[in-house]
Order: structure tokens, then C-alpha cells, then sequence
């Protein structure tokens, strides 16, 4: 029988289901081989993202989440990162996402003070459009050919880049005393935010998912606060895998 | 029989898949908004262009020609996946983020099937494997260049070093789909200019190479096989 002119649709059927086997099997070991590296790279980003948002900590804020549902119609789900010196809780990192970006999800951190200010917003995932958008989203160090060449001003690293748009929430805080009314909103709206003109999309909603992380820290301080403060080190483990379940 | 070294040269130039073949536009044109976005589609397709030769050469000589097609697709989307499972775990993320959903649709990057169909599925190994070479490095080096024009004309930086300082406010159009069609156009322009000037200083008539477009492949004519 010559295999490469059969018609016969049982052995090409059979052909074919051997092919696929052996690439199933190939697909099926090097997602084993790179399942640790995934995974590795994963937590990497989450830990430096934490360590740009909190002060200095000695525990591990990617261990120590609590999420809770957030204080507004959607209940999205806001998780936070407790950082810790010694038993002490010394600040926070929300996390939140909304869909409401101009690319549909958009995801931000905000690192929090104990009292609900907030520290600094990153955008960590985000599908704005390359050049509009992401002048909202973006934190971006620019490097000149000078730097590399060694002349000119050095890049400070140890600050983020700044971001006009991501930068102005520094310092607030969802309650009745900030300068800001409450729910925050771009100018465009009628509220205190700035925002890109031509990006007013990815402005909206990068205002709504830091104030959803804001508000639902303020309404729901004394239960993370609670969960944390005086605990021994041992226990924010246990406490961290029963938040995990939702 | 053609020399080795010109099945690995050919891609470069002469068929060059993008700016001579015209082919794989989408990643072409959706991913060199930066030379460095350019340079890892290219690299992750030239992996996949020489792996799916080498295995399609290999098999040819087995599949049923029935089933060849799907055999072929298999064998590439095999090999999409493992470069896509690499990329995510070893590559910087942010090339991962930047490059994302174009790297699974390498799969139905006409590059890929067409050389599987057009050249591996008829030649040995050994030339097979050059082939997949110099046409994955000739898709390289034409994404970065398209890259490169894109991201300088965007705000005066290359591989995001910026080398026009005082350039603050980028331009929308090279970073955008559009721009990317003009300037393309540009680039096969050239291209075709530099090889009229060649033909015509030799004392030959420059005619666009005939069989580079879509008739050298055979998906049409499946059912007359």
C-alpha cells in the first residue's frame, strides 16, 4: 500500500491522529518544562511592582492579601497587599481592574497609607491605544543617547518616571475632608481630575479603578487593618490562603 | 540544483519574504511600531520557519498528499506553542506584553505554510533547514528596518533610546496602522527602484520576479492534485 497517494479516509484518519498525538505530547512537555519559569516570572513582576508601592517592609506582601468586594454597584473584587515591619502594618497596595478602558481591561495598583492617601498608581496591565492611551497608562523612563554615551543627566532609578496623569491622585484620599468630591471624576465630567484630551476613555477609567481601590480601602479599613495589625508572622499565611478562596 | 548558500542568501534579498514575497502583512505591519517589537516577532518566526522545515522535509516523504495541509499546520502550531510557552517564561515582559497575541497567530503566517509547502515538502533537509534560515533572517532584518523607520519617525528614538532629545511630543501616524502602509510602500519602492537600476545598468528589462506572489503556492488548486 503506498501511504502518500491512500485515499482510504481510516488510515488518513489515522495519519493525522498520529501526527496530533506526537505534538500534543511535545506541547504537553515543554508546558511541564516552562510551568516553573511561568510561574517564577509572574511572582517577579507582582514583587517588583510591590516594592515600588510600599515602604519598607519585611515581610512578604505577596503572602499577606486580603480581597474584599468593592464599595460601589459592580462588587469587582479589590485585593490588597499588606506590607509589614516587624508586626507592625506600615502600608498597603490595592489592586483592582476595570473593563471600562478604551482596550477593555485595565488593571491598576495604588499604594495606600495607612489613613486611605495614596502613595503612587502604576498601571499593570492595560490594552490602551500606543500612543493616546498609553500617555495615561504609561510610566516610562526615557533614555537619551546621551545617558548611554555617559553625559548629560543620569536617570534617577530609584524614583518611578513620572506620569502627569497617574501622578495627581498622589496624596488623596476617598473621604468627606479631601479636597476631591467623591466619586472622583475627569474634568470633562464635572470633577477635579485632569485628564488627556483625545484619551478621555482611558482617563475615565483609569480614575474610576483608582478610586474604586481608594473607597473600598476606606470602607473597609478596620476589617484589613484588624486582619493584620499584632498578628505574629506565622499567621497572615493562614489568613492569606482563606482570603485566597474568592 | 541551486548552491546551498544561495538557498541561505535568498531570503535575504532576492525573496525576501516581506518586502519581495509580501508576505505575513498582519504581523508585519501590526508589531514594528518599535525596532525592538521587530526584532523578537522576527526572531520567534524565524525559530518557528526553521523548525517546521526541518519536520516537514522530514515527513513529506510519509503524509498522505490528502492531508498534507493539515499535517503541516499541526507541525507549525506545535511549534508556535513552544516558542510562545518559552517567550513567557525567559523573555522580558515587556516584549511579552507588546508582542502577546501576535505570536499564536505566527500559525497562520502565510511565511510559515508557504515555505512548508513551496520548498520543504520538495527538498532535502540540509536545504530545507537554510531555507527556513535565511527566509526567517531576511523577515527579520525587514521588520527591524521597518521598525527603526517607524519608531524614529515616531519621536526621534531607536530601540527606545531616544537620539533626538528635544523630540517631547510623539507623532500618531508611523506608530499607527496607517503609517505603516505608507511607509511599507515606501520601502517596496526602494526596493523595486534598486533593482530596475540594476537591471538597466546589466542591460536587461527589470520585470517583478514572476512566481513570488501568492500562484507559487498551491492551496488553490487542491482539488485538481
Amino acid at each position: 500500500m503506498n501511504l502518500k497517494k491512500t485515499e482510504n479516509i481510516i488510515v488518513l484518519g489515522i495519519f493525522l491522529g498520529i501526527i496530533g498525538a506526537l505534538s500534543a505530547g511535545i506541547m504537553a512537555y515543554f508546558a511541564e518544562l516552562t510551568r516553573k519559569p511561568i510561574a517564577e516570572m509572574q511572582m517577579s513582576r507582582t514583587n517588583k511592582a510591590l516594592k515600588e508601592l510600599l515602604p519598607d517592609f519585611d515581610n512578604q506582601p505577596s503572602q499577606d492579601t486580603i480581597t474584599v468586594k468593592s464599595n460601589d454597584e459592580q462588587k469587582y473584587p479589590v485585593k490588597f497587599y499588606v506590607a509589614k515591619k516587624g508586626a507592625k502594618v506600615v502600608g498597603l497596595a490595592g489592586e483592582a481592574y476595570t473593563m471600562k478602558g478604551y482596550g477593555g481591561e485595565l488593571v491598576a495598583m495604588a499604594g495606600l497609607a495607612l489613613d486611605g492617601r495614596i502613595r503612587t498608581v502604576i498601571i499593570t496591565k492595560q490594552n490602551e491605544t500606543p500612543g493616546l492611551g498609553t500617555v495615561v497608562t504609561s510610566r516610562k523612563y526615557v533614555t537619551t543617547i546621551f545617558n548611554i554615551l555617559g553625559i548629560g543627566k543620569k536617570i534617577d532609578t530609584s524614583k518611578l518616571p513620572p506620569n502627569p496623569i497617574l501622578d495627581q491622585f498622589d496624596g488623596h484620599a476617598a473621604d468627606k475632608s479631601d479636597s476631591w468630591a467623591q466619586p472622583w471624576k475627569v474634568r470633562k465630567d464635572g470633577g477635579n481630575v485632569n485628564f488627556v484630551t483625545g484619551a478621555t476613555v482611558s482617563s475615565r477609567a483609569v480614575t474610576e479603578v483608582v478610586f474604586r481601590i481608594a473607597s473600598t480601602y476606606m470602607a473597609n479599613k478596620n476589617e484589613i487593618l484588624n486582619k493584620f495589625e499584632g498578628a505574629s508572622t506565622e499567621k497572615p499565611s493562614a489568613n492569606s490562603s482563606r482570603s485566597n478562596k474568592q | 540544483m541551486t548552491s546551498l548558500s544561495y538557498e541561505f542568501l535568498k531570503g535575504f534579498w532576492k525573496e525576501n519574504p516581506v518586502l519581495v514575497l509580501l508576505l505575513g502583512m498582519c504581523p508585519t505591519l501590526a508589531v514594528t511600531s518599535s525596532a525592538a517589537n521587530g526584532l523578537g516577532m522576527g526572531l520567534a518566526t524565524a525559530f518557528v520557519l526553521v523548525g517546521s522545515n526541518i519536520v516537514v522535509s522530514v515527513i513529506s516523504g510519509i503524509v498522505p498528499k490528502k492531508i498534507r495541509i493539515p499535517c503541516y499546520i499541526v507541525v507549525i502550531a506545535t511549534f508556535v506553542t513552544v516558542v510562545q510557552l518559552l517567550m513567557e517564561a525567559y523573555a522580558p515582559p515587556s516584549l511579552n506584553n507588546a508582542l502577546g497575541i501576535f505570536i499564536p497567530l505566527i500559525v497562520v503566517n502565510c511565511i510559515v505554510l508557504g515555505r512548508a509547502e513551496a520548498f520543504a515538502s520538495k527538498n532535502g533537509v540540509l536545504r530545507s533547514m537554510l531555507d527556513g534560515l535565511g527566509m526567517g533572517c531576511g523577515f527579520t532584518l525587514a521588520l527591524v528596518a521597518l521598525g527603526c523607520v517607524r519608531e524614529f519617525l515616531t519621536g526621534g528614538s531607536l530601540f527606545d533610546i531616544k537620539i533626538i532629545t528635544p523630540w517631547e511630543f510623539d507623532f500618531m501616524l508611523p506608530s499607527s496602522a496607517p503609517g505603516a502602509f505608507v511607509i511599507l510602500g515606501c520601502f517596496l519602492a526602494a526596493m523595486n527602484y534598486l533593482n530596475m537600476r540594476k537591471a538597466v545598468k546589466s542591460g536587461k528589462v527589470y520585470n517583478p520576479p514572476e512566481g513570488f506572489d501568492c500562484r507559487h503556492c498551491s492551496l488553490c488548486n487542491l482539488d485538481k492534485d
